[in-house]
């Protein structure tokens, strides 16, 4: 798949080597973890994301082969679903696209969920595409009706949806009672976390 | 004079406020209103009319105040136009009367009530022709300065404003008796209720009235049904809340005050603009009394007789010992009632000659089939005078001309409102959309038990909608009400002006006036009077001048009609519209991964769309932009340069019929691409129109990469979605945006291959094993997954190489680490420009909206072995003339000289007008490798047109000069060096 995928240190008389270049990651939202009263807004960084899309006319092959490799159905439209094991979230995204969300273990989370389910779905690696948020507490939906359109008193655990928030491209899963994961496009992340953040503060006494 | 009684009312007497009007100390107490805490403090006079400047007070005690709007706040907190009878009191409140010249008590601009002779109904459209000088020296700069009620502080607003979302399965419009028992149903039956209403005390009429309902007090009724609704989850309570706006799908907008937020004190919102999702609405607005004309019946002390109970009801205000009441109909008794059981002496004037046989000895007087002809008292009102000539001491008056049901929200959707004889209103239409009912008065039922009765039946209706239990409420033993009516709108006898519409100044001579000018419509007489306009909406007037006209034309009011409303039912402040959208929450920003490091360097950014990108990056002892830009690009061509190219759009494609497709949408072929290949491009919309260009890089059988513009990445998704779900279904082939999950950056210049070799891990960089437009996957310092991609916009040997977005900021700094030995220069948007502009490539300076991929020279990339979209309207005659415009090249003929984009060209002896047009400049730069300016532009037929010289016309700078066509690409035309 790929030309060269694994390290290959050039060692040439003269010429740096590129172990003096090594890259560093960094995150989209940094140091902003914090407490509004008894509530917490997490910054994931250690999750990957991979998209998986179902191939057309194959999708009972796909249902098939993803419930093997995962234990549990494909989410259904509107929804997500663990793995048995609980190491997989799934998120349904459209009719024909999947997220697969998963604690990162390498430079290639494609090839995790490609050794999962071999050739039955198109992968494309999301994760730097993403900021992912975590809100958790008692006084969420308060501060969410602020500036998300969807009717969260009604979206039970277990529930996702995309949407917009503030401009924003917004993907929202219900993970417990008190407890939502939110993606947002990467590069406007400050913007994302910002009106996260106002919305605590213009609701409560922080 | 008006004072407050030691006991009684809804107010907290345990919390005294103090607040300032016009500089002075007042007291008042926690559940006043201005309006209310004013006239406690026998603060009558108010505020100036709009327009003759006349002494105004207190007329309602609602947001139909036409009268009492007044400045609120100090400095940058100052809120004009706000109505005191709307103003929940509050500690330290200032308050200033507004819309006078000097003072209030003597306002120059008074003398136009003098005037008023010459200002009569749209004097403004008749006067001010002559001499056409005065226009704008004088009669426009004396309008201006006095037209409008109160200022804006001049300042920014401090004040915070938020929104938000909220969702119901039932929206309940309005707190009074039927509001609250629609609530209290629907809730007790499991729906999601919200209930909102304007006044910060819900319960309507039943705060002011004294109403029972069960043997109970009304207002004992309102606290035991609020206690219940508070304890139900299923409902919420939305006091303080005015819903102005009736939308679609059962949409309403609401503005909330927050008591939480007063001025200066705290940074929370002082509103909230909610969006209520409702999947069924009530309508329980109540109505609005409206008055009746007679001479100087805009006199302060004159109160609607409604509002006047609420004053003495509610706010327990004594409103003097000797009150007159003028009425047509039977509530306006219930004040008369109220106001002799307080001890104070009431005559009252019936216009109806036949009532009061059963008034028994209540009223100090009682003068049936009376009618008031004028009043004394210019600031406030002393004495009233009858048609018989007898004059009567008053200390206040009451005056009640009928009710309006408040059919607003009804109408908002084009439901006209019909006239009703039996209540002489209007009352909402029929077949109202979305669910909507409506109950109460706001539907005409005026008497407390059908209001009840209304509530109940409105509330199982929807609730047998939504598929919830109905419940079978017992009958309410109320009081009985009265509502008599007879028609009577305004005293013909009176001599001095009778108003109509107090905001606008709009008398009864006046509507005379537009009939007889044959304004006769209402809608003509709305513009023509200015009727029903400004904070009130001629909430107290309009019916009225309806009856006035319809009696003039001979036609009923029902043949006459009504305007039809529209939202906002109250004003709604620009900030409550712009919410938290100031400063950083105005948009949302979006960071290059390389941002930061940028940021270090002193970059100057540029907004494009929401991206912040680098635009260049100046050195030390650089003054100018052009220093570092000329040295951006110099340095670029002689060595190597790093741009950040994160912001194009970049689309991952996969599928077995990915490459069927692109050959669909795109102008130019597909099908044959190898697999570790880059294609340029050429997207058209089915109007043969150009939409985009972009690259395609194969990276594997079934899997493309098609990058876009910065500009486009969203739409040309959007577009290839719409082409995918829609257009061809059958089709297998998946799209994901990867644009955020890439950081992308042009290599470009003669050492940029020697700079990528030294981060990329044993990858073959030689023309021969990585050609131009060749594409692979990789990796870089030492096993990053990498893309490298050999195309080039700046016309050198160029690759862009990209990592996962996160390692964007050390791929940077690692570029310029590594790249020291090449002095490798970082360039920004402003040198890419020059040098895009250099090598001739279009932009989206070029991409107007009109251009055919012939006027840019690409006429041949669109293919006619295939379809595509776009490619047979591309064929139509008019977008493909020889004569047609061209993109090329212009260079002036002397170097020295400048020229500007937007230019226009003339050919030479020609006479500089827009007939003798014949293209435009597009693009312009300073090219730093050629010493001179150079442009790129569209001109007629010019690519036979290569030597010529023309003018290039600039009017609007006044910078003419001429040029030379040549060709658009100035720069390594035949691409030596992007292929070396």
């Amino acid at each position: 798949m790929w030309k060269s995928v694994h390290p290959i240190f050039m060692i040439l008389t003269g010429v740096d080597s590129v172990a003096d270049y090594k890259l560093e990651p960094f995150p989209f939202l940094w140091g902003r973890e914090r407490y509004f009263g008894g509530n917490y807004l997490d910054i994931v960084s250690t999750q990957a994301i991979v998209s998986i899309a179902i191939p057309r006319g194959s999708e009972d092959v796909f249902s098939s082969e993803f419930t093997i490799a995962f234990g549990t159905y494909p989410p259904e439209p509107g929804h997500s679903v663990f793995s048995t094991s609980r190491d997989f979230l799934f998120l349904w995204m459209s009719p024909d696209q999947v997220f697969a969300l998963f604690e990162r273990d390498g430079l290639y989370p494609e090839l995790t969920v490609r050794e999962k389910l071999g050739d039955t779905g198109y992968i494309t690696d999301q994760t730097d595409n993403w900021c992912q948020i975590r809100l958790s507490g008692p006084d969420i939906l308060q501060a969410m009706e602020r500036i998300c359109p969807l009717d969260l008193n009604n979206f039970p655990v277990g529930k996702c949806a995309r949407t917009v928030m503030e401009h924003l491209s917004t993907v929202l899963a219900r993970e417990s009672e008190d407890g939502f994961l939110l993606l947002s496009p990467s590069s406007s992340a400050q913007s994302f976390l910002e009106a996260i953040e106002q919305s605590f503060l213009n609701t409560g006494d922080y | 004079m008006f004072s407050r009684f030691p006991e009684g009312g809804l107010i907290d007497r345990e919390h005294s406020f103090s607040f300032t009007f016009n500089n002075k100390k007042r007291t008042g107490y926690k559940g006043d209103t201005l309006a209310s805490a004013l006239l406690a403090n026998n603060q009558l006079f108010i505020a100036r009319s709009f327009k003759y400047h006349r002494p105004r007070g207190v007329f309602s005690a609602g947001s139909e105040e036409p009268n009492a709007l007044v400045q609120l706040g100090r400095a940058s907190f100052s809120e004009p136009n706000t109505k005191a009878t709307n103003i929940e009191l509050y500690d330290n409140l200032n308050a200033k009367s507004q819309n006078y010249k000097l003072s209030l008590q003597f306002d120059l601009l008074g003398i136009n009530d003098k005037l008023s002779p010459f200002l009569s109904a749209g004097f403004y459209y008749k006067t001010f022709m002559w001499p056409k000088l005065f226009w704008e020296k004088l009669y426009e700069p004396v309008i201006r300065s006095s037209a409008g009620l109160g200022k804006l502080s001049g300042y920014p607003d401090p004040d915070n404003y938020d929104k938000g979302f909220l969702h119901c399965d039932i929206l309940v419009v309005g707190g009074g008796p039927s509001g609250l028992l629609s609530a209290l149903v629907t809730g007790r039956a499991g729906a999601r209720v919200i209930l909102a209403d304007e006044d910060f005390r819900l319960g309507g009429r039943l705060n002011s009235d004294r109403e029972e309902i069960n043997n109970q007090s009304g207002q004992e009724w309102v606290a035991q049904t609020i206690a219940e609704l508070k304890s139900l989850d299923n409902v919420r309570l939305l006091p303080r809340t005015v819903v102005f706006g009736n939308y679609d799908h059962g949409i309403f907008g609401a503005l909330e005050q927050r008591p939480d937020a007063l001025p200066g004190i705290n940074k929370k919102p002082k509103t909230v603009l909610w969006r209520i999702y409702s999947k069924r609405s009530i309508i329980c607005t109540g109505a609005t009394e409206r008055s009746i004309g007679f001479g100087n019946n805009d006199r302060p002390g004159i109160l609607l007789a409604g509002a006047m109970r609420t004053y003495l009801n509610r706010f327990a205000v004594k409103p003097g010992d000797q009150v007159a009441l003028f009425t047509n109909n039977d509530s306006g008794l219930k004040t008369a009632n109220d106001l002799a059981d307080k001890d104070i002496a009431v005559t009252v004037i019936d216009t109806r000659p036949n009532q009061g046989q059963n008034t028994g000895n209540k009223y100090h007087d009682y003068i049936a089939g009376g009618r008031i002809a004028d009043v004394r008292g210019k600031k406030a009102i002393n004495s009233i005078f009858l048609t018989d000539g007898k004059s009567i001491k008053v200390d206040s008056l009451a005056v009640s001309g009928g009710w309006n049901p408040n059919v607003h929200l009804t109408c908002h959707k084009r439901t006209k409102p019909v006239w009703n004889e039996k209540i002489q209103a209007f009352v909402p239409g029929e077949n109202l959309t979305d669910g909507m009912r409506v109950a109460g008065s706001a539907n005409g039922l005026f008497d407390l038990s059908s209001a009840l009765l209304s509530g109940i039946a409105a509330a199982n209706l929807a609730l047998e909608d939504l598929g919830l239990p109905t419940s079978q409420h017992p009958d309410f033993e109320t009081s009985v009400e009265p509502t008599d009516i007879t028609p009577f709108w305004y005293v013909k006898e009176a001599r001095s002006r009778s108003w109509i519409d107090l905001q606008n100044d709009v008398t009864t001579k006046d509507i005379s006036q537009a009939h007889d000018e044959g304004f006769r419509d209402v809608e003509h007489l709305k513009r023509y009077t200015t009727l029903g306009m400004a904070t009130d909406q001629g909430r107290t007037s309009n019916v009225s001048a309806l009856a006035i006209m319809s009696e003039r034309t001979g036609k009923s009011i029902s043949e006459t009609g009504t305007t039809i409303f529209r939202p906002p039912y109250t004003p709604i402040p620009i900030g409550a519209l712009a919410g938290r959208s100031r400063g950083k929450h105005f948009r949302p920003t979006r960071f290059t991964p390389s941002h930061r490091w940028a940021e270090k360097q002193g970059a100057v950014f540029v907004e494009t769309g929401n991206w912040l990108r680098a635009q260049w990056y100046p050195l030390e002892g650089e003054t100018h932009w052009r220093q570092s830009v000329d040295r951006e690009v110099l340095s670029t061509r002689d060595s190597v340069g790093v741009c950040d190219v994160s912001t194009l759009g970049k689309i991952d494609c996969q599928g077995r019929d990915a490459a069927e497709f692109l050959n669909r949408v795109y102008a130019n072929p597909f099908l044959k691409l190898p697999v570790g290949k880059v294609r340029y491009g050429l997207m058209m919309r089915e109007d043969g129109i150009v939409y985009d260009d972009g690259t395609v890089a194969r990276l594997d059988e079934n899997h493309y990469v098609i990058t876009t513009t910065t500009a486009n990445a969203v739409l040309v998704f959007r577009q290839l979605e719409f082409a995918r779900q829609c257009l061809w279904p059958q089709l297998d082939v998946h799209l994901i945006s990867t644009t955020d999950g890439w950081a992308q950056f042009s290599v470009a210049g003669p050492n940029s291959r020697n700079l990528l070799a030294k981060v990329t891990d044993d990858f073959d960089l030689s023309n021969e094993a990585f050609p131009f437009m060749a594409c692979a996957n990789l990796t870089a310092c030492g096993g990053l997954k990498a893309r490298l991609f050999r195309i080039s916009f700046s016309g050198e040997l160029a690759y862009e190489i990209a990592v996962p977005s996160r390692y964007g900021n050390s791929m940077m700094e690692i570029l310029m680490k590594a790249g020291q030995e090449f002095n490798v220069v970082p360039y920004g948007t402003e040198a890419l420009g020059v040098m895009r502009i250099e090598k001739g490539h279009f932009a989206g300076n070029e991409l107007t909206g009109q251009t055919t991929a012939f006027n840019l020279g690409l006429e041949r990339m669109v293919s006619k072995k295939k379809d595509s979209i776009g490619n047979k309207l591309s064929e139509r005659s008019g977008l493909n003339q020889p004569d047609g415009n061209r993109l090329v090249g212009f260079v002036p003929l002397d170097k020295n000289k400048q020229f500007n984009a937007g230019t226009h060209f003339v050919s030479r002896g020609k006479e500089k007008n827009l007939e003798n047009d014949e293209g435009w400049m597009t693009s312009v730069a300073y090219s730093p490798t050629l010493g001179h300016t150079i442009g790129l532009g569209f001109i007629k037929n010019g690519l036979n047109r290569f030597g010529e010289i023309v003018h290039a016309v600039d009017p609007l700078r006044g910078n003419n000069t001429d040029v030379e066509i040549c060709s658009p690409h100035f720069y390594d035309p035949d691409g030596g060096r992007q292929r070396g």
